[in-house]
């Protein structure tokens, strides 16, 4: 038989290395909502998303160029992450791990108290830790969707992997720490210029001071209430 | 040679190659379009250029992800997607692949570090990165752990400390958990298997009575002659005794039109019908992964792995380990591992304590749930579900738990011995071949995980700040 094989491995190294149909699987189906889509949908039905790079401020109504500012957009959207945040923190987490003490018992082992853990997936009787949540609902929001990606990043992060990553981030988080204030700039990554914004991310429950200042691996152990303990990153491609 | 000749030979050749292409292309065996050898996990369905492949030839994140997804999601993948997503985080592997960006990694995730068909660049577990892989986004973690201070990045996957996907039995925490366990725990028993009471509920709960069945209520057509040995075997079995006849296994979809009619020997998917987690799990493993893909069924001589000449021809279907009536899950247990495997570790077992243990549970002289057999380790019985629908399944799938072998750690060896021990004696090459008839001869790693977690507790208890 004539083989083909040594003319079509550079053929399949093609085909490999550049896919042509682009489908995006869910690998892992998390059902923890983001917002963030809500906020979305709702600007594209009223005309505003498709032109927030653009300098206008004019009615939807109006022709292009239109749109909202890129930095309400991302205030909106930091808007509805901070809450989601605050909620799942202080309704969810707070609320089971801190005010009641819940026993649970799986497959006959003895009951452990109901507790937040990174390992919540193959750990029953665990939830997602907060900042676990905020990744999820990120990632999920950036599944279908390329017009901007979100995240938390804190100078004293637990996870080396969430400390500022860009020259940006790294310059403005300390002005935002000092002030206490969001702080708004444009940078390029990659390749592609992003506007971007950095709101601060505060204690709001105790869950979030206990857990950080008690864990091995935190780089700082003296949080309190209402500090600012990292930053919310929006970047919105230009 | 003539203007003329050259065009006529030229016009042969094609005629020629087009011909063998279009022959090929319209027949069973497509391994002329091969454009190089096929990975050990991927070879057996290397002619179903479709099982990964799109019309256009092209290969992207679904393609991997359509049998791959349910056990990553399965062990919480410590690497998935997600974690790329970001441009910010994208750009973490351009050591890697220095085109790589958030659209990239949306298309093509797997296969920037699991090319196919590439064997000169192929390495452990179908990697076609170098060993040190791991450099391109933890190149800072010399300065955040002081314990990994001199380790090499070749090092992180290969001393069973790490794996790139499953680390859900070598993160920090569970580790913690587990300290200090000894090697053999007190209560040393495989999980009890729970379909019959479970089907049993299901038939109650639709309202059907289970009545056992014996040979004057077969229902096979008269014009099938059934034997008294079938007979035997099938009344006592568990099918028999749930109510399961003749025609309900025997009775298939014939034809264009699917009319139901009888079969002599019908397909496994008269076993999916009720045991559809089994045959889910058989179709994705590489006993049946020929099967799944719409291939003739795998044969032992077909395997990269030593097997008995005597058991070259046998095809692998659900009866071919369970048998057609019997269904002896002692036989399908070990017997019918060993009918085919000829390599060392599976010619090691009955020399091995775990041999002695399943030995002494069939005599009925050690506890049920205590021996240990081919299948507790390699078809392990594992909790799903959760709530009020948690139960047991006993996973078909043996390639979810076998290599690395740290996937076999939370399934299957903590049921009976302690996580130390156990990543000892995965670590060492010469137990595994002995089939663990012996004990670990040193730590998996120096210094070993739990040498690291010691040290670490140490300055931790010395800051004060080691949490009860």
């Amino acid at each position: 038989m004539i083989r083909l094989g040594w003319c079509l491995g550079l053929l399949n190294k093609r085909l490999c290395a550049i896919p042509k149909r682009k489908v995006i699987t869910m690998k892992k189906k998390r059902k923890i909502s983001s917002a963030a889509g809500v906020v979305l949908l709702g600007l594209s039905v009223t005309g505003g998303v498709a032109g927030c790079g653009s300098s206008g401020g004019g009615s939807p109504t109006e022709s292009a160029p239109s749109g909202i500012e890129p930095k309400l957009v991302a205030d909106m959207l930091h808007a509805v992450m901070a809450a989601d945040r605050k909620v799942y923190v202080k309704n969810v987490v707070n609320r089971l791990t801190k005010d009641q003490e819940v026993m649970v018992s799986v497959d006959g082992k003895e009951p452990v108290k109901f507790h937040g853990s990174e390992d919540w997936e193959t750990t029953p009787g665990t939830l997602p830790l907060p900042a676990q949540q905020f990744r999820y609902g990120s990632e999920e929001a950036m599944r279908d969707n390329d017009t901007f990606e979100y995240g938390l990043i804190s100078s004293w992060a637990i996870n080396k992997k969430h400390m500022p990553d860009t020259e940006w981030e790294k310059v403005n988080i300390k002005t935002m720490e000092e002030k206490g204030e969001p702080v708004y700039g444009e940078e390029e990554v990659a390749g592609q210029k992003y506007f971007v914004a950095m709101y601060p991310d505060r204690a709001t429950a105790k869950a979030c001071w206990d857990c950080h200042n008690k864990h091995p691996d935190s780089p700082r152990n003296d949080f309190e209430q209402d500090e600012v303990m990292g930053g919310i990153v929006i970047r919105i491609p230009l | 040679m003539d203007k003329f000749a050259a065009i006529l030979l030229w016009v042969a050749c094609v005629i020629i190659v087009g011909g063998v292409l279009l022959r090929n292309m319209k027949s069973e065996d497509q391994r002329v379009f091969l454009p190089g050898v096929t990975t050990a996990g991927h070879y057996q369905i290397e002619l179903k250029c479709t099982s990964c492949h799109f019309d256009d030839g092209g290969v992207n994140q679904d393609s991997c992800m359509q049998c791959h997804a349910e056990e990553l999601e399965r062990v919480g993948d410590s690497h998935p997607i997600d974690k790329f997503a970001k441009a910010t985080k994208a750009i973490m592997l351009h050591p890697i692949d220095s085109e790589m960006n958030a659209a990239k990694i949306k298309t093509g995730y797997c296969t920037t570090c699991h090319v196919e068909h590439t064997p000169q660049a192929t390495g452990e577990m179908g990697l076609t990165q170098p060993g040190d892989y791991c450099k391109a986004c933890h190149d800072d973690i010399f300065e955040n752990r002081e314990s990994h201070a001199g380790l090499g990045f070749d090092t992180c996957l290969t001393s069973g400390c790490h794996n790139f996907h499953d680390n859900s039995a070598l993160s920090e925490n569970f580790l913690v958990e587990h300290m200090g366990e000894p090697p053999q725990l007190p209560d040393q028993t495989r999980p009890t298997r729970d379909y019959a009471q479970r089907y049993r509920t299901t038939q109650a709960d639709m309202g059907k009575v289970i009545a056992y069945v014996t040979r004057i209520d077969a229902d096979a057509p008269s014009s099938v002659k059934v034997s008294e040995e079938v007979l035997h075997e099938w009344e006592t079995t568990a099918h028999a005794k749930a109510g399961i006849n003749c025609t309900d296994c025997h009775n298939q979809p014939q034809g264009e039109r699917k009319m139901i009619a009888w079969v002599d020997k019908p397909s496994f998917d008269s076993c999916q019908h009720c045991h559809e987690q089994e045959a889910h799990g058989f179709l994705g493993s590489r006993h049946g992964m020929r099967l799944g893909a719409g291939l003739d069924a795998m044969t032992p001589d077909q395997a990269r792995l030593p097997m008995k000449k005597i058991a070259a021809d046998k095809e692998l279907n659900c009866s071919s380990c369970h048998s057609s009536h019997k269904f002896d899950t002692q036989f399908a247990s070990v017997s019918a591992c060993m009918s085919c495997h000829d390599d060392k570790h599976s010619n090691s077992f009955k020399k091995s304590p775990h041999f002695s243990l399943w030995e002494s549970e069939i005599k009925g002289e050690a506890v049920a749930g205590s021996g240990v057999s081919c299948a507790t380790c390699h078809l392990p019985r594992v909790y799903e579900g959760s709530g009020s629908s948690r139960h047991i399944e006993v996973k078909h799938n043996q390639n979810d738990f076998l290599r690395p072998s740290e996937k076999m750690i939370r399934p299957v060896c903590i049921n009976c011995h302690g996580v130390e021990f156990t990543l000892d004696a995965l670590a060492d090459e010469g137990l595994i071949e002995n089939n663990f008839s012996s004990t670990p001869e040193k730590p998996h790693s120096a210094p070993s995980s739990y040498d690291m977690i010691q040290q670490k507790l140490e300055r931790l208890r010395k800051e004060g700040r080691l949490n009860e």
